[in-house]
This record gives C-alpha cells, sequence and structure tokens, in this order.
C-alpha cells in the first residue's frame, strides 16, 4: 500500500495551523482533500497549500481517501465519523472525541464492525516531554506518586472561525471540555482511572471557564488541577514522587526539570524546539502507520472515550450542588 | 422586582457591566436572556450564563433586529472609550440605532447606561440629576452627552420608555479601570493620590449599579427620567485606593499635585521625559554594555519624573476629577427607582479582593 490518501474535515484554525503543514511533513500520507460545507473557505485552503480536491461531504470524496482527519466541532463528528467508516474509510478525530460518552461509545463500536482504524487527537501524547515523563513514572524510577499540582490558564484567545467552544448548543462544556481535557487524558494515561475526585466550577447554568479538580488515588496520592479561561495562571505541571519529582510548562513540548537521586536537571529531549506541527505530524504518522501496519494507535478511541466520560462526571457532580442565594463573582467556583 | 421568564437584551454583554448585568438576570432572576455579543474572543465570562448568545454590533442596526425578537426589555450598556470616531459611532450612532430597533420590535424599555462624565470633570459642591451637562472636548464624555439627548428625543411620541442612569465610578470583579488598573499601576509603583487623596469618592460596586439597572428595568418613572447612583458610602480618594494598597502589602500611596500636573510647563517636562524613557524602553534588550546603560537611563528618568512629581497614569480630566470635593444626592434614585445599595462598602472590598486573588491579578 502507497501512502494514505488523506482529506480533512472541517477547515477551522486547527487543520490550517496543525493539520494541514503536518501532512506537508509526513511522508507516509498524501493530502488529497478539503471537505467542509463551507465551499469558500475550503477552496481558499486548497488554493493556497496545492490540495487538488474540495468537497461538502465526505461521502464525494470516500473512493478518493483512504482517511480523514476529524477537525469539525465536536458535535458532527459522530454523524461524520460513521459516515466515514461506513466507506471504509480511517478516522482520526479531534479531541473531544464527540459530545457525549454515549456517541464516542457508538463510534468506537462503529470502528470496531467496519475494522477500521479509529483515533484521536490528543496531540499532547506526542509531546517528547510525556513520552520521557510516562516512561520514567512506568519504569518505577521515580517511585510511587505522592501528590501533583497542574496549572492551566490563559485569558481565552484561541483564533476559532467558529467559536464553537463559546457556545452551550454546540458543546456540553467549557474550559475543561476543550481545554483542560488534553492534561486530564494526561494524568488518565500517566496513572489510569482516579478512585474518587472534587469538581467545582464558575458555570453559572452556561460552560464553565474556571475549574478546581482534586483526583484522589487509590494509593493515597492525589493531583490538583486549576483550570481558567479568565486569568493567567502558572501554565505548569509539577508532579512529586517518593524518589524524585518532574516538572514542565503546560506547553513546553522539548524540555523536562526532573529532580532524581539528589540532581535537579533540565532535560532537553528534542531540538530544535518543537510546534504544535511537529506533534501533529507525529500524530498523523502515528496514525498513518497504525493504518499501514495494521496496528493500534497511539491514542485508540477507548482511550478517547475514556476522559469524555470522565469529564461527563464531573459535570455530573457539579449539577449536584445546591445554588448559593446569591450569584456569586465572577470566576469563583462554587 | 421579578424577570423571571422575561425576555430582556443585553447590549455589551462581555463587559464589565453588562457580563454581570447577564449573571445576575439569569442565575438569580431566572429571567430569558438574549446576550450581544460584538467580540467572540471577549465572552469567555460571559459563556458561563444560560443567555442566548447573539452575534451583533450596536454600529449596525440590522444586526440588532434578530436580538430583540420576543424582548420586552433592552439594557443597553454597550460603549466605547475610544478615539472620537469610536466614540461617536457606539456610544452615539450605536445609542440610536438600539433605540431605532427597540421602537421597530415594540420594545416596552431601554435602560441606557449613560455615565456621571455627562457632568464633566469639574463638578458644584453638591450635584443632583439637574446638575447641567458639560461638553469639554473630550469624546468620551461629550458622546455620552449626545448620546443622552438621542435618548431624550426617543421619550416624545414613541412607545419606548428610555431610563437613563448615570452611574459614578464602577469598581468590583472585573472593573478594568477602577479595581484593576489601579492595583497593577501600584504594584509598580506608578499609581498616584491626587493632592494627597482628599478629593471625594462616590465610587459604585458593580453589583449595587446592576440592582438599580434591574429596578430601572421595572420601575413606574417617566420616559426619560435620568438616575445618578453611587454606593451611598461617600469617602476620600485616598480612603478608597488605600483599601487596595493593603490588599498588596502597601502602607501608602504617593501623590501628586493638580496644580503643578496640569500646569503646561510641569507637564511639557514630564512629557519629553517620557520620551525619552520611552527611547530607552525601546533598547532594553541589546547587548551589554548598553543594555546597562538602558537600565540606567530608565531608573534615571522615573526617579526624576517622580521628583518632578507630576508622573501619572492620568490625562487631565482625571487629575481634575480625582481632586473635586462635592456631595451627591442619591434621592431621585431612592425615592424613583427604591434604590438601595445591596452590598455595603466593606463586603464588596471583601468580595472584591477574594476575586483578585482568585483570578492571579494579585498574589
Amino acid at each position: 500500500m502507497g501512502p494514505v490518501r488523506l482529506g480533512i474535515v472541517g477547515c477551522g484554525a486547527v487543520a490550517e495551523m496543525a493539520h494541514i503543514p503536518a501532512a506537508q511533513q509526513v511522508e507516509e500520507v498524501r493530502m488529497v482533500a478539503l471537505i467542509d460545507t463551507d465551499r469558500a473557505r475550503a477552496d481558499s485552503l486548497a488554493a493556497r497549500h496545492a490540495i487538488p480536491l474540495v468537497a461538502a461531504g465526505v461521502e464525494d470524496v470516500a473512493e478518493e481517501v483512504d482517511a480523514v482527519i476529524l477537525a469539525t466541532p465536536p458535535h458532527v463528528r459522530c454523524h461524520i465519523a460513521r459516515q466515514a467508516l461506513e466507506r471504509g474509510l480511517h478516522v482520526l478525530c479531534e479531541k473531544p472525541m464527540a459530545n457525549t460518552s454515549d456517541e464516542c461509545r457508538q463510534m468506537v463500536e462503529m470502528a470496531r464492525s467496519a475494522q477500521r482504524t479509529l483515533a484521536v487527537g490528543h496531540t499532547y501524547r506526542f509531546f517528547p516531554n510525556r513520552i520521557r515523563s510516562r516512561a520514567l513514572i512506568q519504569g518505577g524510577e521515580l517511585g510511587s506518586l505522592i501528590s501533583g499540582k497542574i496549572e492551566q490558564g490563559d485569558p481565552f484567545s484561541w483564533p476559532s472561525h467558529t467559536f464553537y467552544t463559546l457556545k452551550k448548543d454546540w458543546v456540553p462544556g467549557g474550559v475543561l471540555f476543550n481545554e483542560g481535557i488534553h492534561l486530564l487524558d494526561m494524568l488518565l494515561w500517566w496513572f489510569g482511572t482516579p478512585s474518587s475526585f472534587e469538581y467545582r466550577d464558575d458555570s453559572l447554568g452556561g460552560l464553565e471557564s474556571n475549574v478546581h479538580l482534586s483526583l484522589s488515588y487509590a494509593d493515597g496520592s492525589a493531583v490538583s488541577f486549576r483550570l481558567s479561561r479568565t486569568s493567567r495562571l502558572a501554565n505548569r505541571v509539577e508532579l512529586q514522587f517518593r524518589q524524585g519529582a518532574i516538572s514542565f510548562p503546560v506547553y513546553d513540548m522539548g524540555t523536562l526539570g526532573l529532580a532524581m537521586n539528589g540532581k535537579l536537571e533540565t532535560l532537553v529531549l528534542q531540538e530544535p524546539t518543537w510546534d504544535f506541527v511537529r506533534a501533529a505530524a507525529a500524530q498523523l504518522r502515528n496514525f498513518s502507520l497504525s493504518i499501514l501496519q495494521g496496528r493500534p494507535p497511539a491514542v485508540t478511541g477507548e482511550e478517547g472515550l475514556a476522559v469524555v466520560a470522565f469529564i461527563e462526571a464531573c459535570y455530573a457532580r457539579s449539577a449536584e450542588r445546591s445554588r448559593p442565594a446569591r450569584t456569586p463573582s465572577p470566576g469563583l467556583t462554587w | 422586582m421579578t424577570y423571571a421568564g422575561k425576555r430582556v437584551l443585553v447590549t455589551g454583554a462581555t463587559g464589565f457591566v453588562g457580563g454581570r448585568l447577564v449573571e445576575r438576570l439569569t442565575f438569580e432572576q431566572r429571567a430569558e436572556v438574549n446576550a450581544l455579543v460584538h467580540v467572540w474572543k471577549n465572552a469567555a465570562w460571559l459563556s458561563r450564563c444560560p443567555a442566548t448568545l447573539i452575534e451583533g454590533d450596536v454600529t449596525r442596526e440590522a444586526s440588532l433586529a434578530p436580538a430583540m425578537i420576543g424582548a420586552e426589555i433592552v439594557f443597553h450598556c454597550a460603549a466605547s472609550g475610544g478615539d472620537r470616531a469610536a466614540c461617536w459611532a457606539v456610544n452615539v450612532d450605536g445609542t440610536a440605532n438600539v433605540l431605532r430597533a427597540a421602537q421597530g420590535a415594540g420594545i416596552r424599555r431601554v435602560v441606557y447606561l449613560s455615565s456621571i462624565a455627562v457632568h464633566g470633570p469639574r463638578l458644584p459642591a453638591r450635584v443632583d440629576e439637574t446638575t447641567p451637562l458639560v461638553r469639554t472636548g473630550v469624546p468620551y464624555g461629550d458622546s455620552k452627552i449626545e448620546a443622552e439627548e438621542v435618548a431624550g428625543s426617543f421619550t416624545r411620541g414613541r412607545s419606548v420608555q428610555v431610563v437613563i442612569l448615570r452611574p459614578t465610578y464602577v469598581w468590583g470583579p472585573r472593573s478594568r479601570w477602577y479595581t484593576i488598573e489601579p492595583i497593577q499601576q501600584m504594584r509598580r509603583n506608578a499609581w498616584r493620590l491626587v493632592d494627597g487623596g482628599r478629593g471625594s469618592c462616590h465610587a459604585l460596586y458593580v453589583d449595587n449599579l446592576v440592582e438599580a439597572m434591574l429596578l430601572a428595568g421595572q420601575a413606574d418613572v417617566d420616559s426619560g427620567e435620568a438616575f445618578i447612583l453611587s454606593d451611598g458610602e461617600p469617602c476620600t480618594w485616598k480612603e478608597f485606593f488605600q483599601h487596595y494598597a493593603r490588599m498588596i502589602g502597601f502602607s501608602t500611596v504617593p501623590s501628586i499635585s493638580s496644580r503643578r500636573a496640569l500646569h503646561p510647563a510641569w507637564k511639557m517636562a514630564d512629557g519629553l521625559l517620557g520620551r525619552v524613557q520611552d527611547w530607552f524602553e525601546k533598547r532594553r534588550a541589546g547587548v551589554e554594555p548598553f543594555r546597562f546603560a538602558s537600565r540606567v537611563g530608565r531608573y534615571s528618568i522615573r526617579r526624576t519624573r517622580g521628583v518632578l512629581g507630576v508622573a501619572a497614569p492620568f490625562v487631565n480630566w482625571d487629575i481634575i476629577k480625582y481632586g473635586q470635593r462635592y456631595d451627591l444626592d442619591l434621592s431621585r434614585a431612592r425615592a424613583r427607582l427604591g434604590y438601595r445599595p445591596i452590598v455595603p462598602r466593606s463586603e464588596a472590598m471583601r468580595l472584591t479582593e477574594e476575586w483578585l486573588r482568585d483570578q492571579r491579578v494579585i498574589a
């Protein structure tokens, strides 16, 4: 089989800034089609990047492509994944995989019966510092986790075309669902499902912009997680283990602060410094090789489902709270 | 007063006052809120509310009609503090657009958020709604007067009623001009009191303003009536800003003399020094020894401006405003709207400090 013939569904910011340039870096794929209901937008991107085909729906290019990246807003991903899988296409689905765990389950089931690859775009898993951290944790060199502190927050600035991440009729959640999902996925990937959690957010009935989440694990360790779309936080991951500690800035891909055996050092894992296009290219290469070699992708549909299901559990916890008498100050979680 | 089940439109909903109004309308009042969004990027606060977010712009009248469908009341909070063109486009023409669209949509009442700025920065010893409106040539104040006149013209022979609110200096969580900016400047040692901070401070906590807005939406008042609003807890600016200084662990706030700061010769000297300072600022990232020289230059100029005693992040309007001593009469708002501040100053300061720490504005 030659290079994977690739189509991208959804021509918004992430397609333009990450997936299209990434596809040009991966020799295992050939970018052949852009698919979007906004024809003018798709035409303009296709012309700029010399992509031969433009279509309004997956069904129009099903014969010309082997796989698609779903870079649409999440509320239509399940529907489009069905169209693609039924036509025998492999699917790399942006995160969050879908708006509900039920939709995610359907997608996993569809991929299984179609015998096609379903990968989920948790791109942060391809950052060299995340990969090295996991190897250190899994290898037992750091000992067991004691505690962790994670903060991710900046005033909202994603250059979206639709701003769907701010619209409750498009997405079920705010900062946890759209931004925090990366780090939450990382924690599930490294430490598995926590035995219990506490969750608070600042939603007044809309989408949350500030979150406090604390995760407790069966061995007594705990990780506190603070997220914001309205304020600039430390944007750091700090984890303390029995025999060491790791830390790195949230958006840093290639360096890792490591304290082990009485030594404190900063490992530089990648030169030159990675960017999101390189990370998206690593993800796409993994996806295409999983198709060509018939092995599971780095992030499976089941893993994409697990993090969406966990977020749903957080929102359910939030919905159980009693309302304060007076409207809380903006941003304060309650 | 109840808004439960009533549909209202809020313009300027991504902003500080409009945003808080939407929070209280949806969360406490259970109103159905159409929230006008001009710049989506700014909607992260607003998106927390179960409001219907509708893209629109007060400068484009056609974009307002969809947002008014089914609404009974419009709270018009959108405003600009930019240059003359922006102030006129948003504050004057935007208000005319909102009122025309409201009339066309059969809206019962428009609550228009004006400003104490319509009375100018120099105020008489006692200020109430009959105090003259003063044009000064400053775009913001003049455009707010013009907008009130536009609103006034809509009270004659139209079905839509207009209520005009003139809030003073609105502070609290998310207040850029009277909370965040002063604190950030104080931390950089760049904030100044004027004349020792003896001027009268009639600040207005955002939730007290929102309370007045909710009352104004339903009170039995005449169309075109204007209401001045403050916390009703007058103090000096020194006392007010001292609260912020305490929050960041400062014991005092330096002061400038308004006489000097407004004097053309001092202003010119300070302006020249400011330009030299900017020149050094642009060269701060160079190589040694120029980097060191730039640092010494910046430090020296900062000190010199400090000794001159005029450097402050203020325009003339602010210098005059912070030096004024006057009483503010709230009796019309109390009598006609039934306005009573719902959050006392001490509690409002506590809530604001909690917010500032939570949002990391202060450590």
